[in-house]
């Protein structure tokens, strides 16, 4: 590139612009005056690499940066805000059972004490490109977060896919020059996740759907993905003289900027050329050959192409030994791919191995098996310098300690101006029936089974408790429940984990730091209701928001990362893996329509016994029904509140540690057998949860009198605070349960019933009286109709 | 060579009504829709060559049918090809060379893949945007109305 070292500060934002790099001022000074120091000028490939390792989705240099947070006038500086909220939380927490924690691709929890085996939990974003080619953001984003998983330690077997979607209002049909309607982005992802999903065989069965009007310009697409890994192959470590050994399919000109795509933002001119079509059967291919090679140890450490292709991957593994490549050696979709696009190209299906020279031939025996190509790139040379060669022309010659370190860090504002609190209320319903059925069919509320019917969440034979549950698999289960025993083979031991959710973007609206414990609450308290043992959760933090150069977006970011760290000690759960996507953000006419603050938490927790898991379906007709936790005045954030236009925004307050107390007490409930059926309180409120265990034949008569003192009708009925489970009781256990519940705040709340209405009352007044056929085909057909 | 893989006329009628479900977003009048799937295939062989691979690696002979050098015969239909932009992945392409190979043909220089769509009740250039705005996404795809 001539004239690079001499370029004023115009013209470099100039060929930044020109090459789509995604660099700011301060960086590009920095790449300007290391290569002035060399006496040269850096080639394209020397200033892809530091493109694509300078990253926001390489480097997460905003949530890894220095923030100034000013809140009323009080200002407070993050040296490294992600070290100072959720690592800060791990560490404090400093839990024997976390295994690995923001080290490896995923983090790795412990299956149990006296298991050989770990869980490696990772959950990704794919949003910029599902937003523009949702099939094939969608399944390259599965793909990826695979990947992930396989280059986990020394490989970890995927078991359970997870998916979680944001999308804006199906009416919206009509879009400016450049966007797709939502309901063609949700088509195409729902499409691009099953695909990649059925075609690996790997189980897609726990994950969430949301709409607001913020996604329609960016929708978010977070999927993720578990695996097991044995303990002892958790480590990996590169020794000098492995060689860089590719497996999986062939290098093309897909993807070029990929990683620089994320640091910015959308607009009309977004083109394609960052998105590629996934190709799961060569993925399967990939898994088959790291799964054998694992076992004979052929390699010493692996990773997989990610964003950034080789550009990462061999750049991060060889960060401490250095690495020597020759791209001419790469096998590739076409000849005229030039050195520079191969090195950054983000091609699919591949993964970099640290293969000893002795165990080449083994590993080429097995891709052979598996039909999987490999070629070797070059090795880890031990010289601490990056240099890649295309035959006899050197392209890149740089040090790592550059590559890895010379990222620029300057102090980002951030102002959190908290909202004021309405505590009024401006609307009166005249008819809680009809509440309750508006409620039941909100897009936010309603069955996602035409999403969720599509994916195969039973291939592997290991799902306990599926999506939906009961007899006619109307009702929705809270986790997703695995009892992993087809790839362990140990068919004697019933151990399983669970798999949650948590995402709360409405009330982040009102406060970003209380959304953060709603999200987490939310996502235990369902692993609470499987069954799972929640003393060992452990949690991914996945943060979505828009552009981080506005103070206020990145002060409410700010302050749910605080919401992140404390609530996570509070619940004693800690952080194990996480990743943050920003700009999502569109430019349209000159206008800009950010996302709204986006909190994905993904909980995890062994399962002591598999067989004791209990669903959310009512069970038997005149068994008790209580309530844990507490009833809490505020409508804020609820979906009753967006229908009806509601204007009071009081959150219900969050007290984890009672919480966490009541959800300890539930789990060695179902443990012991006391529990029929549980199911959490949450969008929709109590009305709406009661309503959803009794989609399968049978239902209840509740008085809520002695639980909402104080309240209003539909505060008691629709309002959504944390903390809040329904729970059924076997009635010949009810003195048992209640004799092991001391300290706890449970109350009777009625009874199952085998009647074909629903009935909640308030204080001897019946307020819901409801067909539950009528409120299931509500429920049922909702979105069924959108689409 | 192009080659189109469809369903038999006897077990085509689930998937009418999912393509008339998406077209209904676009246009009430769509009445009838059909779909194939397209091979364009490049290579020294000869017309039964591409019979073969039609008939004996590309399609289900117990629910598909297929045509080779010429479009399926559906009278009152307009045909709506889209296919792939240069430049963007064809995995199907892909793995169809693979298929074929295995299958004991010669590898193809060139396969591109893509959809056609039948659509009665409109008019070529609705039909045609009917396609891109129920099927298609227009930064990767092109469609284009016999």
């Amino acid at each position: 590139m001539e004239n690079f070292i001499n370029a004023s500060k115009k013209e470099l934002l100039k060929l930044n612009e020109k090459f789509g790099w995604s660099l700011n001022s301060a960086e590009l000074e920095k790449a300007r005056a290391y290569f002035a120091g060399l006496g040269r000028n850096p080639t394209r490939a020397e200033m892809e690499t530091i493109a694509q390792t300078w990253s926001e989705h390489c480097k997460h240099k905003t949530f890894s940066g220095p923030v100034e947070l000013c809140i009323g006038g009080r200002k407070r500086l993050f040296r490294n805000l992600f070290k100072e909220t959720i690592v800060k939380a791990t560490l404090k927490l400093n839990k024997k059972w976390c295994l690995s924690v923001f080290k490896d691709n995923a983090g790795v929890i412990e299956m149990s004490p006296r298991s050989k085996w770990g869980l490696a939990f990772k959950a990704e974003t794919h949003n910029h490109p599902c937003a523009v080619a949702p099939y094939g953001g969608a399944e390259t984003g599965v793909g990826g977060v695979i990947r992930d998983i396989l280059g986990t330690g020394l490989g970890a077997k995927p078991v359970l896919n997870t998916d979680n979607f944001c999308f804006g209002p199906f009416e919206k049909e009509k879009m400016p020059k450049g966007f797709l309607p939502p309901k063609k982005i949700y088509e195409g992802v729902v499409e691009g996740v099953r695909d990649y999903g059925n075609r690996m065989g790997i189980p897609t069965a726990a994950g969430s759907v949301h709409f607001d009007e913020s996604y329609t310009f960016n929708p978010l697409v977070y999927v993720g993905c578990v695996g097991l890994i044995r303990k002892d192959r958790i480590f990996k470590k590169i020794k000098k003289g492995d060689l860089i050994v590719v497996i999986g399919g062939p290098t093309g000109r897909d993807g070029i900027h990929g990683a620089t795509f994320s640091s910015a933002d959308i607009d009309e001119n977004t083109g394609s050329s960052a998105v590629q079509i996934g190709h799961a059967v060569n993925e399967k291919k990939v898994l088959d050959v790291i799964m054998k090679a694992a076992d004979k140890k052929l390699y010493n450490a692996l990773t997989d192409c990610g964003a950034g292709g080789f550009s990462s991957a061999i750049g991060e593994l060889g960060a401490d030994t250095g690495a020597c490549v020759d791209l001419s050696k790469a096998l590739l979709k076409d000849s005229s791919v030039k050195p520079w696009e191969i090195w950054v190209s983000e091609s699919q299906e591949r993964m970099v191995l640290s293969v000893p020279r002795k165990n080449l031939a083994a590993l080429k025996d097995i891709c052979g098996i598996e039909e999987c190509p490999i070629c070797v790139l070059g090795s880890f040379d031990g010289s601490g310098r990056l240099r890649v060669f295309f035959g006899n022309e050197k392209i890149i010659d740089m040090d790592m300690a550059f590559l890895h370190g010379g990222l620029p860090k300057f102090v980002k504002k951030a102002v959190y101006k908290p909202r004021p609190e309405i505590k009024h209320f401006t609307h009166k319903p005249k008819d809680y029936n009809e509440v309750l059925n508006r409620i039941i069919s909100d897009v936010n509320v309603c069955s996602k089974e035409a999403i969720i019917r599509q994916y195969d969440h039973e291939v592997q034979g290991a799902t306990v408790l599926k999506p939906f549950c009961g007899k006619s698999g109307n009702t929705p289960s809270d986790a997703a429940v695995i009892w992993p025993y087809a790839f362990t083979g140990e068919m004697d031991n019933y151990e399983g984990f669970a798999v949650s959710h948590g995402f709360d973007s409405q009330s982040g609206k009102i406060n970003p730091y209380l959304m953060s414990f709603y999200a987490i609450d939310e996502a235990i308290r369902s692993l609470a209701c499987a069954g799972a043992d929640i003393s060992r959760t452990a949690l991914l933090d996945n943060f979505c928001c828009a552009n981080p150069g506005n103070p206020h977006i990145l002060g409410d970011f700010a302050m749910a990362a605080l919401g992140c760290r404390d609530a996570a000690i509070a619940y004693g759960a800690p952080f194990i893996s996480g990743k943050d996507s920003f700009y999502n953000q569109s430019k349209v006419k000159g206008k800009d329509y950010p996302i709204a603050l986006s909190l994905l938490i993904s909980a995890i927790a062994p399962v002591k016994d598999v067989r004791k898991t209990v669903s959310s379906e009512f069970k038997k007709a005149g068994n008790p029904v209580y309530l844990i936790g507490r009833i809490k005045g505020g409508m804020g954030g609820s979906v009753y509140s967006k229908i009806f236009k509601e204007k009071n925004n009081v959150l219900p307050p969050c007290k984890p540690r009672e919480h966490m107390k009541d959800y300890l007490f539930l789990s060695k409930a179902v443990e012991s057998g006391f529990v029929a059926a549980a199911h959490d309180v949450s969008k929709g409120g109590l009305a709406a949860a009661a309503a959803k265990m009794s989609f399968d034949g049978l239902t209840c008569k509740l008085e809520l009198g002695g639980v909402c003192r104080g309240l209003r009708t539909e505060e008691a009925l629709f309002s959504q605070g944390p903390g809040l489970i329904i729970v059924e009781v076997e009635s010949g256990k009810e003195k048992a349960f209640l004799k092991s519940s001391c300290g706890i705040r449970i109350s009777k709340i009625g009874f199952v019933s085998a009647d074909e209405k629903l009935e909640i009352s308030l204080r001897g007044e019946t307020q819901i009286k409801a067909d539950t056929k009528k409120l299931l085909s509500l429920w049922k057909n909702s979105l069924g109709d959108k689409i | 060579m192009k080659i189109e893989v469809f369903t038999r006329e006897e077990f085509a009628s689930n998937e009418e009504k999912g393509l008339l479900r998406k077209l209904s977003h676009f246009s009430p009048r769509a009445r009838a829709a059909r779909e194939s799937k397209l091979y364009i295939i490049d290579g020294s062989y000869g017309k039964k060559d591409f019979e073969k691979m039609a008939g004996n690696v590309l399609s289900d002979f117990i629910a598909e049918d297929f045509t080779a050098g010429k479009p399926r015969k559906l009278d009152g239909f307009v045909r709506v090809e889209m296919l792939f932009k240069p430049g963007i992945t064809d995995v199907l392409a892909q793995s169809a060379a693979e298929a074929l190979f295995l299958g004991g043909f010669s590898k193809p220089a060139k396969i591109v893949t893509g959809r056609v769509f039948y659509i009665k009740g409109l008019s070529p250039l609705e039909a045609q945007s009917a396609v891109m705005a129920c099927f298609g996404n227009d930064l990767i795809h092109s469609v284009r109305a016999d």
